[in-house]
């Protein structure tokens, strides 16, 4: 019998008894910490909902044998194991954590696309929509990356609520609608409404990607993908400008807020991370903020409103 | 999650059943090491840096390497091959632009083999022919993105590989250092249980000290043990080379396991080791592969 899941897997390149106990752990391990519901079909976390978890995982298309050779190829001790084995599990339930979500942000597009005359919807499976002065049966077949571009290449609008009951804030429907005219303008033709959520998701970061976590990295920021959209937003003007800027910002750039003016080298020690990625996660915050505070936002109380946050940072709601 | 199906276990084990790790992955992995060529994919590991790495060239102790991914991320400069295009039977990402030269030492195991030829030009100009199947990644989509800070994690990698050392710079100052510090042969021969040629050797600089030597010669000299290892004799780039293969990792591990030290300080000692007994044997020869096994052997019993 095996000591351990890693000369399990080393020795027969499969998952084995002592796999599923330590990824049975994980799971618990990973729920616990980051407040994770349980899976579909049970009211509270058990070994079952642990064991149904791990099996979904397996089960996605491709997912499962990826898992196993990448598993077995990356790992060099059970140490490191165990950190591949906790990223794919906390990977996962971010996935499965978006699905509810997305689902609410199409319906919701859906709804406001049907009373807007600009839109029209096509007939039949699946549900695409096109402007209304596009030519009928024009479908986009494009990459799904060229309009999420497009998205981002719109600036000046944002939003701070979605993800609530009652009416859409006005603010926020004219953001939507803004970004999908440019995407199906870009377009040309009739878009699914899968992929119209998903460029709203990327653009506004409603639902921030799944991070990967670098073998070794410690337990922190990538790791842990801040979760958007769900924060209570502030009331309008600078403070609002700032939660909704401050909502989209991974930890790791809230931490490097203060410091945009400092290079890659020290924002490096900052985050204790290579100066490579630091470099990168530094530029990415600048590209960021220079989109968000458009032309017409007062800047400088928004920047000063993010940096008191930086100071006293808002508790955030679990995932 | 149909209960109809049996227990969450079972269901659970029905759903691994089906993977297992490609045969020739498994195999490959699980031969014993040998050196490294073009076209095969391993495994570097050093310290707290593990990465997947495709070998495009291979000098006498450097081998020149690219990072390969599995994951999602890819961006313009991202060569993408199909999963036919290695025994892994995955789609992977190869890094372009991250190429550097890494010692031969942080390499750990192959782990698989590319069934297509990679681009001739590795350097940092996208080459225009690639392997069929294969594609270049996209623009990354918005600023800020994954794939942007994942290169930025990448380039971190490689650089400390690439900076991996163990081998101590000798400087060769032992025989100042005993003089004036005023010990003698005589001394020294009893401060480190040598018989008088060997104290010689060492005295004269042209016979290095194992760590333990050093030891017990820094703490009767009130010295630090690194000072004294430092001023050796450098250790000569065939030994250092022996010591470098992949095939010896999993012995310098084992010695780390044996005597309670990390992996580069145990390449040191063994390297030391080898020097020493060599240089005191009678018409040493320049095998160092024998030696090394001889070392091994005395050591890992």
């Amino acid at each position: 019998m095996a000591a351990g899941a890693y000369e399990e897997l080393s020795q027969t390149g499969q998952l084995g008894p002592e796999t599923f106990e330590l990824l049975r752990r994980l799971v618990h391990q990973v729920r616990r910490s980051s407040g994770f519901p349980p899976p579909e079909g049970y009211a509270e976390w058990d070994d079952d909902a642990a064991y149904d978890v791990i099996t979904a995982m397996l089960t996605r298309e491709g997912a499962g044998q990826q898992f196993v050779t990448g598993c077995f190829v990356l790992a060099a001790d059970d140490a490191s194991l165990e950190r591949l084995f906790l990223a794919s599990i906390k990977n996962f339930l971010i996935d499965e954590a978006k699905k509810t979500p997305r689902g609410k942000l199409r319906r919701r597009i859906a709804r406001l696309m049907g009373a807007d005359a600009s839109f029209r919807r096509m007939p039949g499976p699946p549900p695409r929509w096109a402007l209304s002065g596009h030519p009928e049966g024009a479908v986009w077949q494009g990459d799904l990356d060229d309009l999420v571009a497009g998205a981002w290449r719109v600036c000046g609008v944002g939003i701070t609520r979605w993800n609530h009951s009652g009416p859409t804030p006005a603010q926020t429907v004219q953001a939507l609608m803004t970004i999908l005219v440019r995407v199906l303008r870009h377009a040309r033709g009739a878009v699914r409404e899968e992929d119209l959520a998903k460029v709203l998701e990327s653009r506004f970061e409603l639902l921030s990607p799944a991070r990967f976590t670098p073998l070794y990295a410690d337990d922190g920021g990538l790791a842990g993908p801040v979760e958007a959209s769900t924060a209570e937003a502030d009331p309008a003007g600078a403070g609002g400008g700032a939660a909704d800027i401050w909502q989209r910002l991974t930890a790791n750039e809230r931490l490097l807020l203060p410091y945009l003016d400092e290079d890659a080298h020290h924002a490096a020690q900052l985050l204790e991370i290579g100066q490579a990625q630091a470099g990168a996660v530094l530029a990415g915050l600048k590209a960021k903020l220079l989109l968000a505070l458009s032309e017409d936002s007062d800047r400088e109380a928004v920047m000063g409103a993010l940096l008191r946050r930086c100071a006293d940072p808002p508790s955030e709601p679990p995932l | 999650m149909n209960p109809a199906q049996g227990s969450a276990y079972e269901r659970l084990v029905a759903a691994a059943a089906g993977l297992k790790v490609p045969d020739a992955v498994r195999e490959v992995a699980t031969a014993p090491p040998r050196d490294p060529e073009p076209g095969q994919i391993w495994r570097a590991v050093w310290e707290h840096t593990i990465q997947l790495l495709v070998i495009t060239a291979v000098d006498d102790d450097t081998v020149h390497a690219i990072p390969v991914s599995l994951e999602r991320y890819a961006d313009t400069d991202t060569l993408l091959l199909p999963a036919g295009a290695s025994t892994l039977e995955q789609p992977l990402a190869l890094w372009w632009g991250l190429q550097l030269p890494l010692p031969w030492y942080v390499l750990d195991r192959q782990v698989s083999q590319l069934t297509v030829p990679l681009p001739a030009s590795t350097g940092p100009s996208l080459p225009h022919e690639v392997p069929p199947g294969a594609t270049w990644g996209s623009t990354a989509p918005q600023p800020a993105a994954a794939a942007v800070e994942y290169r930025g994690v990448l380039a971190d990698s490689l650089a400390d590989l690439s900076g991996a050392r163990w081998a101590p710079q000798g400087s060769g100052a032992l025989p100042e250092l005993l003089q004036r510090r005023g010990v003698t042969i005589k001394q020294l021969a009893s401060h480190l249980n040598l018989q008088p040629p060997q104290a010689l050797a060492v005295w004269r600089g042209q016979a290095p000290l194992t760590p333990e030597q050093a030891e017990n010669l820094a703490s009767a000299l009130g010295l630090g043990a690194d000072e004294v290892l430092a001023a050796n004799p450098a250790l000569p780039a065939p030994v250092i080379r022996e010591l470098s293969r992949p095939s010896r990792r999993h012995q310098v591990r084992a010695l780390a396991t044996r005597t309670a030290i990390s992996e580069p300080d145990a390449r040191r000692r063994a390297a030391f080791g080898i020097y020493a007994l060599a240089a005191r044997q009678e018409g040493s020869t320049t095998d160092w592969g024998a030696r090394a096994n001889r070392y091994f052997e005395l050591h890992l019993r």
